[in-house]
């Protein structure tokens, strides 16, 4: 079982990098092709918009990469907050990019006005569904609870694994598990014990 | 509908390096040494942790804490090399914070936000700076995101009204509570951490008066504190000022497995709250 962390160069990869150390789960942080393709978990940390994380792939060229790695090669992969947006196939922050299409569906904005909230969605919320369809949420002694900041969504489409869904003001699709592919809207490595506890099982599946 | 989770915030006092309880916004030293409790702060089930340095200096001094408490065998086990300033000891604090963290304490200038949130803050909270440099709040959102930018403002009562101080207390603004959120909030605020200086210390419960305004006014979520002093002021000051969090400094060091407590309680009475 080998883990890479998904270097491309945005703030911030080092929250998740601590929580691994924490839970003792060995990783590399690189962007090298040998190193990924080695791997047989990968984490994207998402901070960011989506195209600014599309274009940083990109710019890296880590996009088909990923892409064999992933859709053929089936190494596991969990995309965190912007890196489970970017698994659609495209998204309109900041104007329409294409993601990597992993996913149907589109990533847009949440739409809490109606319901007189405002964005972004920030704090503690619950992840609600068939949640004894959830691999990642399987070792869980604490209710889903996790931290989220975020104004965007990925609006899955199709039949997933697993579908979970969060509530501020709409309800939005905030986890999505497909075979070897895994998206969080939250941040695991900011969710206390039931953060770490999601990043010990993706890393312990096999 | 909306799940988000009413918070339950503890804000650790610091001053020259040692953590501090206070009262009307004097301080009292509590047998603290940060550098030693901090796995057990970390471990509280709350929602997040606010430190603010509210050392008068201007300036982090980890020597003074060392004077103070002693180059102890539990320093020297537990550091190789203590932080030497306030940078390192954010990123020590937030290597093993797996929930949000905020800083805050004399910040007022753009450098030090970014070295701040670098090291290892998810948010910085700036007090008397927003107030005295009107360009520095709306300059941060951009760069930082607004959700990074905690904006605390401190009240005093004054015969009828109330007014908002700063430098710890010491000056008055002219401003009120209320016109002074709205105006940061249109800066680009993410956040407001109000605080009751009448009240900090003195554990008679929140201040509806004060808050409730506050609260039914911003889009921003507004972070109350000041005055809880028993576990039913919680729940209290939940059902009559509805804000997004409640914070508290005092009460976590003085009541056993206050975490716990507080959170079951709020539960009890309904309270959305994370157990």
């Amino acid at each position: 079982m080998k883990v890479a962390v998904i270097d491309y160069e945005s703030g911030n990869l080092t929250s998740v990098c601590n929580a691994l150390e924490f839970i003792h789960c060995e990783y590399t942080l690189t962007r090298d092709r040998k190193q990924l393709a080695s791997a047989t978990h990968l984490i994207l940390p998402g901070v960011g918009s989506y195209k600014g994380t599309m274009e940083a792939l990109a710019k890296f060229d880590l996009v088909s990469l990923l892409s064999d790695l992933v859709m053929d090669g089936g190494r596991y992969f969990l995309g965190i907050c912007v890196g489970m947006q970017i698994l659609s196939k495209k998204g309109d922050e900041f104007g329409e990019t294409s993601g990597l299409g992993w996913i149907d569906g589109i990533t847009n904005s949440l739409d809490v006005k109606p319901f007189g909230l405002s964005l972004p969605h920030v704090g503690w919320n619950e992840i609600s569904g068939n949640l004894q369809n959830s691999k990642l949420l399987s070792g869980l002694k604490e209710d889903p609870v996790f931290y989220f900041v975020h104004s965007f969504s990925l609006r899955a489409t199709e039949e997933n694994s697993f579908t979970g869904y969060t509530h501020y003001g709409e309800q939005f699709v905030s986890m999505v598990e497909k075979d070897n592919i895994f998206g969080v809207q939250f941040h695991p490595e900011k969710s206390q014990q039931a953060g770490l506890q999601l990043l010990r099982t993706f890393t312990e599946l096999k | 509908m909306n799940k988000l989770k009413t918070r339950v915030i503890p804000i650790l006092l610091i001053k020259d390096g040692v953590l501090v309880r206070s009262r009307s916004f004097e301080f009292y030293q509590v047998a603290g040494n940060p550098f030693l409790q901090v796995d057990r702060f970390n471990s509280w089930n709350v929602d997040e942790l606010i430190y603010l340095d509210i050392s008068r200096n201007g300036e982090f001094n980890v020597e003074d804490s060392s004077m103070v408490i002693g180059s102890t065998s539990s320093m020297k086990k537990h550091f190789e090399k203590p932080p030497q300033n306030i940078f390192e000891f954010i990123s020590y604090l937030s290597k093993k914070c797996f929930m949000p963290l905020s800083f805050g304490g004399g910040l007022n200038n753009i450098d030090q936000i970014q070295k701040v949130l670098s090291s290892g803050a998810d948010k910085f909270v700036v007090n008397t700076a927003a107030f005295e440099s009107p360009n520095l709040i709306s300059e941060c959102p951009k760069k930082f995101g607004s959700q990074s930018v905690v904006v605390s403002i401190d009240c005093l009562k004054v015969g009828d009204d109330y007014e908002v101080m700063v430098e710890g207390g010491q000056k008055n603004t002219g401003l009120t509570p209320l016109e002074w959120s709205l105006e940061v909030q249109k800066r680009g605020a993410g956040e407001v951490l109000i605080n009751s200086i009448d009240r900090d210390g003195i554990g008679s419960g929140y201040d509806a008066e004060l808050f409730r305004p506050i609260v039914n006014s911003l889009e921003i979520p507004v972070i109350i504190c000041g005055g809880a002093g028993r576990v039913e002021h919680f729940s209290k000051g939940f059902n009559e000022i509805k804000p997004h969090a409640l914070a508290a400094a005092n009460i976590f060091h003085f009541i056993e497995h206050s975490d716990k407590v507080i959170k079951k309680h709020l539960l009890a009475n309904e309270v959305n709250v994370r157990f």
